[in-house]
């Protein structure tokens, strides 16, 4: 065989090893590919919702609320549900969402630690920072920020029991606090506790870890309540309303009667809180940041209009008694 | 046969290239189509096993799902505490409220480990609403619910198909499975309430496996055959559906417990019904899917068979240049040794055929190249051996004197001597031309030596005679030129002598058997054995490799010359088994004896 015949051969041998080794890739990618196609994207606006901690009924209505907010505006909406109760998740869950195209982030961080590394990520990608937080010092590292005054609120919660046990009725607390770095615990604490201070009869007793978890927090307080004699504790303080019927049952199960023989006060106006207020089982709750979506999705909308908007939205909260709670509130969370 | 020609004329290097590439294509080509063949078949029943596996495994899983579920709702029916909760008409909100949340511990510790099951909840004729789960209701009162309602009529248990949210909590966009039981007053046998098990579409489907052929989906089909959920919702698998559908359909009733394997002209189904709720778990691959996994094999298989094709072609054009290449040099080398050129030597690589093939070469060309010296040599000898033998037929003393004889003869008025030695003179140099033959009939050659004997008999009438003896026979055998004359002469000039002033010479011709024997003998002075032997010896030796050019002188050569210069041109033309053999005693007188073969002139 000449030469030419054989570079004639080796031409047609790496044709026929190309084409195969293309039909292969080809085939191999298959429906795949189909189905890559088949997604077709949209041009809405992409807003970005990153959670921290578990889903509690306060999440679930904000992530109805902003499902809502964001339908009526031709908005798409795009979250994961919290796997982990830690900031390395959320971390990552923000990296992940900042990489679908999305134009707006609302973060409401499990812990502020976090923000400058976020601002970073949200600043490199063009993404505008929507902060739901109760530090008003946070207010610079966004583009707006929903306040939620948990310092008043803990400052409610004190007045509840103020109102409860008068200014000379002992009133032994235990205090449940929240996750470990949670911003919002931590001011909901601070202003309780500041609030406390004056009145010699109200005093913390003890504190126990809720983590904004009904079973953590009844493991909690069982061990309290089997750690000390019949009546040491009468009133209990919980950063979360989750906390606080975690509490509600420990004491049912210990024998109390909760509503007359202990006290229980909390914030976030849950409907199971709720309902134990109207049962005459719970004290006090204090309803926190109701529609925080909606506020978020007007402060986007407006931006999305090019106009100005506030730095700062301070959300409203009231306290729930049994003297305002008489019936079911279908808007209750 | 034109074509086997077409390869039989080819290069051993082209042939070659051809045997190793189709030694290396052929047996390829071959496994790799059955390969391919065997491949499409097995790849079928490994798609099918392996989703039969899957429906299985992933069907027991649900059924475990569903059977907690099944288990949990029992356990609620038969608990007092929960017996009473539901027959109690509650006269306050704040009582049944109360109730609500001890029914919420109660439910909660009742699922207990139950991670499959996202909510189990109590809701009662009596609007009391039990939960398992943290989440907040949707409403306080579900009796105009269409699913509580229905339940209440049917009193009978059932699954809802996949829907999105809860149907009784607030829940955050994902998709719920629901299982409706009627709860049944065991006092009244009446039914007083719903318990709603919500399970999440992810949990209950977490168990099949999104590991399956491209293309290929699960799909849940409710007891009537209806879509509950599919793992693919694009429009290739929802144009399938119809005809999925169906072909289960149609299959009619099957083992519970044993996966059933339809195939038709779109697609693979593999489905299995489950004991407990009576849906189907199937497992569909498009045939698309099927051929595009068996193209990818195919395609496969192309890819590596051209790839080793192109590796065989490289690899036989290699081997064949390495094996024949040794060849062509051969060839080469051969080529110069056709045109001449006997210097040529090649280097053997190795100890393989090839390298003894060279060596065997160089062995070949050096034996050429010794005869060619050796037939060089000889015939330079016999050139020189000739002019030799010509020049003493022409020494110019011989012929000098035989012009003086001449004159004297002519002066002395001899005339008819003077003309018969002229006509003898004549003879003798016709005859030593011969027209440049050298072996000349027996008869010329006698001929020549009595042309020769009548010359010196006239110049030496007195001191010799001779006599020639020959059978007529041998006549026309053929003789070496000039062969007998240098031995006659040695005859006349060495053996006279004072004491034998007389001699008689007597040539001998006889025949031999195959052989001619020529013998020349005398009377005369003969010669002791020291000169016996030294005659033998000059005339033994081997002629030497002497430049042709150098010019020879006969004059100084002794007595021996004419001898050795026949003996070295007998054996040039008859070879070494043939010469002069010489016997000799003082006084007695010498015989020179001669054998050739015997030939005649047609015989050359």
């Amino acid at each position: 065989m000449s030469n030419r015949a054989k570079t004639i051969f080796i031409v047609i041998l790496l044709c026929v090893l190309g084409w195969s080794v293309f039909r292969l890739a080809d085939a191999s990618r298959g429906a795949a590919q189909t189905q890559a196609v088949s997604s077709a994207e949209d041009d809405r606006v992409r807003v970005a919702l990153s959670l921290g901690g578990d889903l509690t009924p306060w999440e679930t209505d904000l992530i109805d609320d902003l499902s809502q907010s964001c339908a009526a505006q031709n908005f798409e909406l795009v979250y994961n549900d919290p796997a982990e109760d830690t900031a390395s998740w959320q971390l990552e869950d923000i990296r992940s969402l900042l990489e679908q195209d999305v134009r707006y982030l609302i973060l409401c961080p499990s812990d502020n630690s976090m923000l400058g590394e976020v601002k970073t990520l949200a600043d490199s990608k063009g993404v505008s920072i929507i902060l739901v937080a109760s530090d008003l010092k946070l207010a610079g590292e966004c583009t707006s920020m929903i306040y939620i005054n948990g310092y008043a609120e803990g400052e409610l919660c004190a007045k509840a029991l103020l109102n409860t046990y008068g200014t000379t009725r002992d009133c032994h607390i235990i205090e449940i606090y929240g996750p470990e770095g949670s911003p919002i615990a931590a001011s909901r604490d601070q202003g309780f506790r500041a609030a406390i201070s004056d009145y010699p009869n109200l005093h913390i007793m003890k504190t126990c870890y809720g983590g904004f978890s009904q079973l953590t927090a009844k493991n909690a307080i069982e061990e309290l309540i089997s750690a000390n004699p019949k009546g040491t504790f009468n009133a209990v303080f919980a950063c979360g309303d989750e906390d606080g019927l975690g509490a509600l049952q420990a004491f049912k199960i210990a024998g109390y009667n909760p509503g007359t023989d202990v006290s229980i006060v909390s914030i976030s106006g849950i409907q199971d809180t709720k309902k134990a207020i109207i049962a005459g089982e719970y004290t006090a709750t204090v309803e926190s940041s109701r529609h925080l979506g909606s506020v978020a999705i007007a402060i986007i909308t407006r931006l999305e209009a090019g106009e100005d908007v506030s730095k700062l939205f301070a959300m409203p909260f009231r306290l729930c008694t049994a003297d305002n709670l008489s019936a079911y509130e279908p808007t209750l969370y | 046969m034109k074509k086997f020609r077409y390869f039989a004329n080819r290069s051993i290097t082209q042939r070659l290239f051809l045997y190793f590439l189709l030694i290396a294509l052929v047996p390829l080509i071959i496994v790799q189509g059955i390969t391919t063949t065997v491949n499409e078949r097995a790849l079928t029943k490994v798609v099918q096993g392996s989703t039969e596996a899957e429906v299985g495994s992933a069907l027991s899983s649900m059924e475990r799902s569903f059977s907690s579920v099944i288990s949990i709702c029992d356990s609620i029916q038969n608990d007092a505490t929960f017996q009473k909760r539901m027959r109690t008409n509650y006269d306050s909100l704040e009582a049944r409220y109360s109730e609500d949340l001890a029914g919420d511990m109660d439910l909660a510790s009742t699922i207990g480990t139950h991670s499959e099951i996202y909510g189990l909840y109590l809701l009662g004729a009596n609007r009391l609403c039990c939960k398992s789960n943290t989440n907040s209701f949707i409403s306080d009162d579900f009796r105009n619910d269409y699913w509580f309602s229905d339940t209440m009529a049917k009193r009978t248990a059932s699954w809802t198909s996949f829907h999105e949210e809860s149907y009784v909590v607030r829940t955050s966009h994902e998709l719920f499975i629901s299982y409706c039981c009627p709860y049944v007053d065991k006092a009244t046998g009446r039914v007083n309430g719903v318990i709603v098990v919500d399970i999440e579409e992810e949990t209950l489907t977490s168990a099949i496996s999104q590991n399956m052929l491209e293309g290929g989906f699960f799909l849940l089909l409710d007891g009537n055959n209806e879509p509950l959920y599919q793992t693919k919702n694009d429009s290739a698998a929802n144009a399938l559906l119809p005809r999925v559908i169906d072909s289960i359909s149609a299959a009619g009733s099957t083992q519970p417990d044993a996966a059933t394997v339809l195939v038709n002209d779109q697609c693979l189904i593999v489905f299995q019904k489950s004991s407990i709720t009576g849906w189907n778990l199937v497992g569909v691959i498009p045939m698309t899917s099927l051929n595009a996994a068996q193209d990818a094999t195919i395609w496969l298989a192309v890819s590596v068979s051209a790839l080793f094709a192109l590796i065989s072609l490289l690899l036989s054009s290699y081997l064949s240049d390495k094996f024949t290449s040794p060849i062509l040099h051969i060839k080469t080398a051969m080529k110069a040794v056709e045109e001449g050129d006997l210097s040529v030597s090649l280097m053997p690589v190795g100890q393989d055929e090839l390298a003894d093939l060279t060596r065997s070469f160089n062995r070949m060309v050096g034996q050429l190249r010794e005869l060619v010296n050796s037939v060089y040599e000889k015939q330079s000898q016999l050139r020189k051996s000739e002019f030799k033998a010509l020049q003493a037929q022409i020494n110019p003393h011989f012929l000098y004197n035989c012009l003086d004889s001449i004159v004297w003869l002519l002066r002395m008025e001899r005339t008819d001597d003077a003309i018969r030695m002229l006509q003898n003179l004549t003879t003798l140099f016709r005859i030593s031309l011969s027209k440049g033959r050298e072996l000349i009939p027996l008869r010329s050659e006698l001929r020549h030596l009595t042309s020769y004997l009548a010359i010196e008999s006239m110049r030496y009438s007195r001191k010799f005679d001779a006599s020639v003896e020959a059978d007529e026979s041998l006549l026309d055998y053929t003789s070496l030129k000039l062969m007998l004359q240098p031995l006659v002469e040695n005859c006349i000039y060495h053996s006279i002598s004072l004491e034998k002033p007389f001699i008689h010479i007597r040539i001998q011709v006889q025949d031999d058997g195959d052989q001619l024997l020529f013998r020349v003998s005398d009377n005369g002075a003969g010669m002791t054995p020291e000169e016996l032997q030294a005659l033998r010896d000059k005339i033994a030796v081997k002629p030497q490799i002497r430049d042709a050019s150098a010019p020879v002188d006969p004059y100084s050569e002794s007595g021996g010359y004419g001898l050795k210069n026949v003996n070295e041109r007998i054996k040039v033309y008859f070879g070494e088994a043939y010469g002069i053999s010489i016997e000799s005693e003082k006084n007695v007188g010498t015989s020179v004896t001669i054998h050739i073969p015997k030939m005649q002139e047609h015989d050359l």
